[in-house]
């Protein structure tokens, strides 16, 4: 009996560590709240995140700001739900946003920037114009078109940084106009 | 009947391991964070300046190349530390964020709460004692200097936002200003 206990006890350790363990490094999202395909935490950076998101943020947003300096959203997808693909190209399309200013950054499947060579990995309201905007993200530049570059990313990522945001933004950021991200094609075609 | 026992065993050590294993994976991934970033960059006192991110040195998931990083990571067991923060003339974003060991980011100042100083001073403290106050700080500046109670050990970063109009010799110079100095050697 107490041979059986020690081996449950000890398999108890195991599978709980295992899980733990899969449950911030498998392929779970920070989760939250959804807009179209980008989605953001309001416990991001905050002390009272619970020990599952925190794990989780430290894996994937290390040193994140809290809501008040910065908000982050992430897409994943494409707005009809389709993974990010390295070899698809996808027109990323805005406008203003109510904040002091932003930025848009492409990450690889593991979560650094894509060690491609390009130097093309985010680009800023600086860069984009506080009106309506359009870039392309893929694997090849678009003559005369601001460009963010896929090769080498895998199935990849794009956070928004809403640097200073409005109130608005904090209080209601499932219903902010936020960018779209529309797949044009894949592979060859791209 | 004989296996309600061992079951139960099991499945409260897993519980126990699943807990105890989320709440260390923070702090574990921290300190290997706090490694990597002692080993790159430099610069004086204890205050690391990152280069500007490229995808050849990249230490910290998700980090931004739209921004200069600069890092202490301090220990309050020895005393309180000064910290002197410049804010970008150019009036780009500029904050110090800070984390303790768990990674929870407990406090920012950034340069909207600096209301038009160049920098701002703060004090960092342990949150278990009192010995200093900032209107003992040399050249002490009411309105600029702050007090932060802290827990210790933890992390301070420095984060100024660089971009297509910014002057980078400029951002680059600025930030050199970081500092995060002991109070016993001023």
């Amino acid at each position: 009996m107490i041979l059986r206990l020690l081996l449950a006890g000890l398999a108890g350790v195991t599978v709980g560590a295992l899980a733990a363990v899969f449950l911030v490094f498998g392929p779970m999202e920070i989760g939250g709240i959804q807009n179209g395909p980008w989605r953001t935490n309001a416990l991001i950076g905050a002390s009272d995140a619970g020990p599952v998101l925190r794990a989780i943020i430290a894996r994937r947003g290390l040193l994140a700001l809290n809501r008040t300096e910065t908000v982050y959203f992430t897409a994943w997808e494409d707005e009809q739900g389709r993974p990010l693909e390295e070899s698809c190209r996808y027109a990323v399309s805005g406008q203003g946003l109510p904040t002091r200013w932003w930025s848009l950054t492409l990450y690889a499947e593991d979560d650094f920037l894509a060690r491609n060579g390009d130097a093309a990995h985010a680009l800023s309201e600086t860069d984009l114009g506080p009106g309506e905007w359009r870039f392309i993200a893929g694997p090849q530049p678009v003559p005369a078109t601001p460009w963010l570059s896929t090769r080498q990313a895998g199935r990849f990522s794009i956070t928004l940084r809403l640097y200073h945001p409005e109130d608005a933004v904090r209080e209601a950021p499932e219903s902010l106009a936020l960018p779209r991200i529309q797949r044009l094609d894949c592979g060859e075609d791209a | 009947m004989r296996w309600r026992l061992p079951l139960a065993v099991f499945l409260l050590t897993c519980a126990v391991s699943g807990w105890v294993t989320l709440n260390a994976i923070p702090g574990f991934i921290m300190g290997k964070a706090m490694a990597r970033i002692a080993a790159t960059g430099g610069g004086a006192g204890e205050v690391r300046h990152a280069p500007r991110l490229t995808q050849d040195n990249q230490t910290i998931v998700r980090a931004s190349p739209d921004i200069l990083y600069s890092v202490c990571a301090y220990d309050l067991s020895d005393g309180p530390r000064l910290l002197t923060v410049p804010w970008p003339a150019d009036g780009n974003y500029a904050s110090v964020s800070f984390y303790d060991a768990n990674t929870n980011n407990f406090a920012v100042v950034s340069d909207r709460d600096a209301e038009g100083a160049s920098a701002t001073r703060i004090l960092l403290q342990d949150d278990q004692s009192g010995e200093a106050t900032p209107s003992t700080l040399p050249a002490h500046k009411a309105g600029q200097d702050r007090l932060l109670l802290a827990p210790s050990p933890g992390l301070a970063l420095y984060r100024r936002v660089i971009d297509a109009n910014t002057d980078l010799a400029v951002a680059e110079a600025e930030r050199q200003a970081f500092r995060c100095d002991r109070l016993s050697d001023q």
